[in-house]
């Protein structure tokens, strides 16, 4: 006899799809709505590349300096070695004190007085000025004309000195004829320390047009190093090596490179008047 | 009638849950990059996760015009649909912001929760000298936030603290936009 087992097999599908579909239905729609709404979002992004476009490297254009590093140069010195000066026959050089910048003075006297006369460059002494000063001899110019002047004596003693033993320097701040030189160690002590900035000195933007057209010194501490520096409360800050600070950006791109610089130029709006401060870090 | 309304909420949540599962949310955030754009911020970011959840994005470079202002660890926005939050983490501001901001805030919190209150949204930042913690107020369109602070930073911060309310031992700051 065969045993019957009951197997319930009538499994309604059609129930079960019923039940489902609502949720499958839910599923595509989302699904649906978030692919149309991929076509239409952007696909990518350029991330922000770093295109610093200002650079605050100044270049100062000396005409002598460019000659000197030129092949022209070289031109130009055998020019100079070929070209005949008029001797000074009646003055007498007696001693050349040259400082690093082919400044400084001589000592000189007239062959019949035995009187000696400290001569600086750019001065005169019986209509000869005094232009140039080199290792074993002047050049004085008289009438447009230019004279050479050398020393007589082999012992004659020939001096040279550091500018910044002639100059004033205080906490890396040296004066140079009218012009300030930073030391490059002040410079990162201040990039290394932002407070000891903004102990010194506070500064506000100034507005024109809704747009930021300078920063204002409105506090500056007195025998600090930017009152050393020549700049005074009031002043606005238009620009700094002839990039205009328009925008806090711009004053952060420099702050970023100051320590890489050579020179620096402040171009400062004080009264109505335009200035510039000029610096030079070494 | 009650069996109909509940089936038809469960709908409403399987759908949303499926929307935020589905949304492309990678392409949502380069959405939002260029939003910021005209603001001339931009975000550099080294890994960008798109989870089922949620959005992790590491290593942010938080740029204005082209300057590094500050460097993020890692953001995260995710929801559940009750709770939405954004979580920031290890902030490191730019060397010359430090003067304005808290040079490191270790996290910043932003929350908002439907059963704990639908019109508010939380904020609370941790950083090394205190704590803010806040809300927004979204019927009244105010944003509040309370700064507990240690007297290093009330030493170091005194000119921007000025600008703030002293409330007891907190110093309030409020906006309404």
């Amino acid at each position: 006899m065969e045993s019957i087992i009951p197997m319930n097999t009538n499994i309604d599908f059609n129930t079960i799809i019923k039940k489902l579909l609502p949720f499958m239905v839910i599923v595509l729609l989302a699904m649906s709505i978030n692919v149309i709404l991929y076509l239409f979002l952007p696909k990518f992004h350029f991330d922000a590349v770093d295109k610093v476009s200002k650079t605050i490297e100044y270049q100062k254009y000396k005409l002598r300096e460019n000659f000197d590093e030129n092949t022209i140069v070289k031109e130009k010195k055998v020019i100079e070695r070929q070209k005949e000066y008029q001797l000074i026959s009646n003055i007498e050089l007696q001693m050349i004190y040259q400082d690093k910048n082919n400044g400084g003075w001589v000592v000189i006297s007239e062959k019949s007085l035995k009187n000696s006369t400290i001569l600086g460059v750019h001065e005169t002494f019986k209509k000869y000025r005094l232009e140039r000063i080199y290792g074993r001899y002047v050049i004085f110019s008289k009438n447009s004309k230019e004279y050479k002047l050398a020393l007589t004596d082999e012992d004659t003693k020939v001096t040279y000195t550091k500018v910044q033993s002639i100059n004033k320097k205080t906490n890396g701040i040296t004066k140079v004829d009218d012009q300030y030189q930073l030391s490059r160690k002040l410079i990162t002590s201040y990039t290394k320390d932002s407070n000891k900035i903004w102990k010194d000195i506070s500064i506000h933007e100034i507005t024109k047009n809704g747009k930021i057209d300078g920063f204002k010194v409105t506090r500056i501490k007195k025998k600090s190093v930017f009152d050393q520096l020549g700049l005074k409360k009031n002043d606005v800050i238009k620009s700094v090596n002839n990039i205009q600070l328009k925008s806090y950006a711009d004053a952060f791109t420099l702050y970023k490179k100051i320590s890489t610089v050579k020179n620096m130029k402040f171009t400062v709006l004080r009264g109505d008047q335009e200035v510039e401060l000029e610096y030079e870090i070494k | 009638m009650i069996r109909v309304f509940f089936k038809y909420i469960v709908y409403i949540v399987l759908f949303s849950y499926m929307m935020i599962v589905f949304l492309p949310k990678t392409n949502v955030y380069y959405l939002g990059l260029d939003f910021l754009k005209p603001y001339k911020v931009f975000i550099v970011s080294e890994n960008i996760k798109d989870n089922s959840l949620s959005l992790d994005i590491e290593n942010l470079k938080v740029k204005y015009e082209g300057i590094e202002v500050a460097q993020i660890e890692s953001l995260s926005v995710g929801t559940y649909l009750y709770r939405t939050t954004l979580e920031i983490d290890a902030i490191k501001a730019n060397d010359v912001l430090k003067n304005f901001i808290p040079e490191y805030v270790q996290k910043i919190s932003i929350t908002h929760n439907v059963f704990k209150n639908p019109f508010k949204i939380d904020i609370n930042a941790r950083f090394k000298q205190g704590r803010a913690f806040g809300e927004v107020d979204l019927l009244e369109r105010k944003v509040m936030i309370s700064l507990d602070v240690s007297r290093n930073f009330i030493s170091k911060y005194r000119d921007i603290l000025k600008n703030l309310k002293k409330n007891g031992k907190y110093y309030t700051y409020e906006y309404q936009y």
